[in-house]
């Protein structure tokens, strides 16, 4: 295999890790912002157990990505980030907020201000992924990289923050402790579930004019297979109250998500620019950035 | 404003409000691994508690500074894609490595501030030493770009793609042993007298003396040691620039024309248009003897220096002041305070000296602020010195006005909600002790 094609299967690893830690941090988010009924602050204090320690460590592999992707394909970043201005710099301030605000709701005392606290890192955890979704379409798109929106791009986002929430409220049905509280998540988890399956379907259709590589290689091939079968599987498990293989099996369903977009890529970095091997670094560079990651 | 300057304040306002706090998340983890040694040592449990209060404070800002960390990286592709494209591969490895030891300082932190009922005594003083080392070394990789970036090594070509057939070669940069060294030690003093300027603040609002003057056996040794080698540390930073970056030091001085036995400026306004420096003082062949340990060295003047290619004289130079001006007094307080501590085996207690301490709890981080626009200004009009115009850089996206307007929003609610924590922090009840696990 080329340098270049082993730097992109380390980094499809660094996104599958970020969807799988970072994803959940992000559905933890949305589920405190829709903490509700008798339990509300049982689940929220359950959230924020779970997010507290290993805070912001997961976010560690986006930037991971990031640094590969400038290191190993300098032209197709820049082509990246300038097309993608607007959204990437929208996703930058929500992490600063839903980072800051979770911490400092942590360390402060006064209720009003722990509420307003938590409504900014809820609403940047929802802001987050579904740009996140938007980016992630719209660079499959097979037209000039853009954000200009279709439904096929906005589908994108609904998905992912399905796909968040659904992650999220599985990990949290497993290391929930209280049975009531457990039970709040498992609907959330299963609805969550159905939702994110809809979106994706709502977005395979959407991409028949814009993606027709994505429903080629992942709509009529083995991503869309494996991602119903885990799916179903996840739901099953949750409905029958085995939560024993909940994580993984909901885990592989986000990573089946994560490799397929992958392979609906293929080469093409850019779409009509850089391509992996067009835009790939010096094999010194390679080399090193495969030594050091 | 044009893109290029918008691109420029926003990439400058980010550095500068993550600076601070990547200073503290490089000292506080050292000045918690003391307060926990001092505790073990002396079993005075006080300096425990201390160390659980400052633990608090660590996470709020380590927090602060990691997303502040995680939004410059984004901002590096947004507001510097050329640089990215053409310097991406020399400097993203020692992007990457900063990532492996931010990660590890966020586990070991997480250990710190999450896990003392999980681990072992032993562990936990290892985790806070763990903390502090790759805190130290993920600062020291960024820093090693900036050296990059001032004075460049010999690199290969792709086209206009910069990259290195030996990568690691980067860190050959001829500047970047003493710019480490400085920076790593202006954190270690600005973590320092921050942490005395604060709990003088309390003593002389009369609140916990007892507590309060053990809080400074922690922070101060720290913060006087680090600024009395500071002072040599920016000797040999001085003979480095002297040598191999003659237009910064040029700027930094304002010297103006080429000459042996050059006088070292102290204070003064420059005037670029006319090359003179009114209300200055100067010193007799004083830059020569810095500059170069000789007094009759000649010193490269602006007049060697291309027009085009002349840093702005007037910001380099009244920072490169504020600078040693902050930094001398921080040292000759430490020199006070040290001494005072040596033959009385006590801090001073006047009230003077607590004034002086809060004082330099505010010099500290301006100093450091200062030092750093000196090597930001000093390198312009290049992002990389002699190949990349920083105007070249920078993003042609529209609209960058009102995104500065907002980052600027956002980094001021961040500081002030910062402070009011912190401040909270103190108020308080004294936290509880969890033992450790067996």
């Amino acid at each position: 295999m080329p340098l270049e094609h082993v730097i992109a299967v380390v980094m499809v690893g660094g996104l599958v890790l970020y969807m799988l830690g970072g994803g959940a941090d992000f559905g933890g988010g949305v589920w405190d912002l829709l903490a509700s009924g008798p339990r509300r602050e049982a689940q929220r204090s359950l959230i924020e157990g779970a997010i507290g320690p290993i805070w912001e460590a997961n976010h560690v592999w986006f930037i991971f990505v990031f640094v590969l992707f400038f290191s190993a394909f300098p032209p197709a970043f820049t082509s990246l980030t300038t097309a993608l201005f607007t959204p990437l710099t929208l996703y930058a301030m929500g992490l600063v907020m839903r980072g800051s605000a979770f911490t400092f709701r942590h360390y402060d005392s006064d209720p009003v201000r722990r509420r307003r606290f938590g409504a900014l890192f809820s609403a940047a955890s929802i802001g987050c992924p579904f740009l996140l979704g938007m980016m992630g379409a719209a660079l499959v798109r097979e037209q000039p990289l853009s954000l200009e929106l279709d439904l096929f791009v906005v589908a994108g986002g609904f998905f992912a923050l399905a796909l968040v929430a659904a992650l999220a409220a599985t990990y949290l049905v497993v290391a929930a402790k209280d049975a009531a509280v457990r039970e709040d998540f498992r609907r959330r988890a299963i609805v969550s579930l159905v939702v994110a399956g809809l979106a994706s379907w709502l977005a395979l259709a959407a991409a028949g004019d814009v993606a027709p590589l994505l429903v080629a290689r992942v709509g009529r091939g083995l991503p869309a297979i494996a991602g119903t079968l885990f799916g179903s599987v996840a739901v099953f498990i949750l409905v029958t109250r085995r939560y024993r293989a909940a994580r993984l099996v909901v885990g592989a369903l986000a990573s089946t998500v994560v490799v397929g977009w992958a392979i609906a890529k293929g080469e093409v970095l850019v779409w009509g620019e850089h391509s992996l091997s067009s835009s790939r670094a010096h094999p010194a560079t390679l080399q090193v950035l495969l030594v050091a990651s | 404003m044009d893109t290029a300057t918008l691109a420029r304040a926003q990439m400058g306002l980010s550095l500068a409000f993550h600076i601070v706090f990547a200073a503290f998340g490089v000292g506080l983890p050292l000045l918690l691994v003391i307060a926990e040694t001092l505790a073990t040592r002396t079993g005075d449990e006080r300096y425990r508690l201390l160390a659980l209060r400052m633990a608090k404070g660590t996470a709020i800002l380590f927090a602060v500074g990691a997303v502040s960390g995680t939004v410059l990286s984004l901002e590096l592709g947004l507001l510097w894609p050329e640089f990215m494209r053409r310097f991406g591969e020399v400097v993203g490895p020692l992007f990457a490595l900063e990532g492996v030891a931010f990660f590890l300082e966020a586990i070991f932190l997480g250990i710190v501030l999450y896990g003392r009922s999980l681990v072992s005594a032993r562990v936990y003083r290892l985790s806070g030493v763990m903390v502090a080392v790759s805190g130290a070394a993920s600062a020291g990789f960024v820093t090693v770009v900036n050296a990059f970036m001032n004075l460049p090594v010999p690199v290969q070509w792709d086209g206009d793609r910069a990259f290195l057939e030996a990568p690691w070669l980067v860190f050959t940069a001829p500047s970047a042993a003493t710019q480490v060294v400085h920076v790593l030690l202006s954190s270690y003093a600005v973590t320092g007298f921050v942490m005395a300027a604060v709990h003088a603040v309390m003593l002389l609002r009369g609140r916990e003396p007892s507590f309060h003057r053990l809080a400074l056996d922690v922070a101060l040794p720290v913060g006087a040691v680090a600024a009395l080698l500071l002072p040599l540390s920016g000797d040999l930073s001085a003979k480095q620039v002297t040598r191999h970056q003659p237009w910064k030091l040029a700027a930094m001085e304002a010297h103006f024309t080429t000459q042996a036995c050059a006088p070292l400026l102290i204070g003064g306004l420059p005037d670029e248009a006319t090359g003179t420096v009114r209300f200055g003082l100067e010193l007799p062949c004083g830059l020569s003897l810095l500059g170069a340990a000789d007094p009759n060295a000649v010193i490269a003047g602006l007049d060697q220096v291309p027009l085009a290619e002349r840093p702005p004289i007037t910001r380099t130079h009244l920072s490169f002041q504020v600078m040693v001006g902050s930094g001398s007094f921080l040292a000759l307080l430490s020199l006070v305070a040290l001494g005072w501590r040596w033959k009385k085996k006590e801090w001073p207690a006047q009230r003077a000296f607590l004034v002086a301490l809060v004082l330099a709890g505010v010099a500290a981080p301006v100093a450091m602020e200062a030092g750093w626009l000196v090597t930001e200004w000093g390198r312009q009009p290049y992002v990389v010195r002699g190949l990349l115009l920083t105007a070249d850089a920078a993003t042609h996206v529209e609209g960058l006005a009102g995104r500065l307007a907002v980052f600027s929003g956002l980094y001021l609610f961040l500081a002030v909600t910062v402070v009011g924590l912190l401040r909270n922090l103190f108020r308080e009840p004294e936290p509880t002790l969890v033992p450790h696990a067996a």
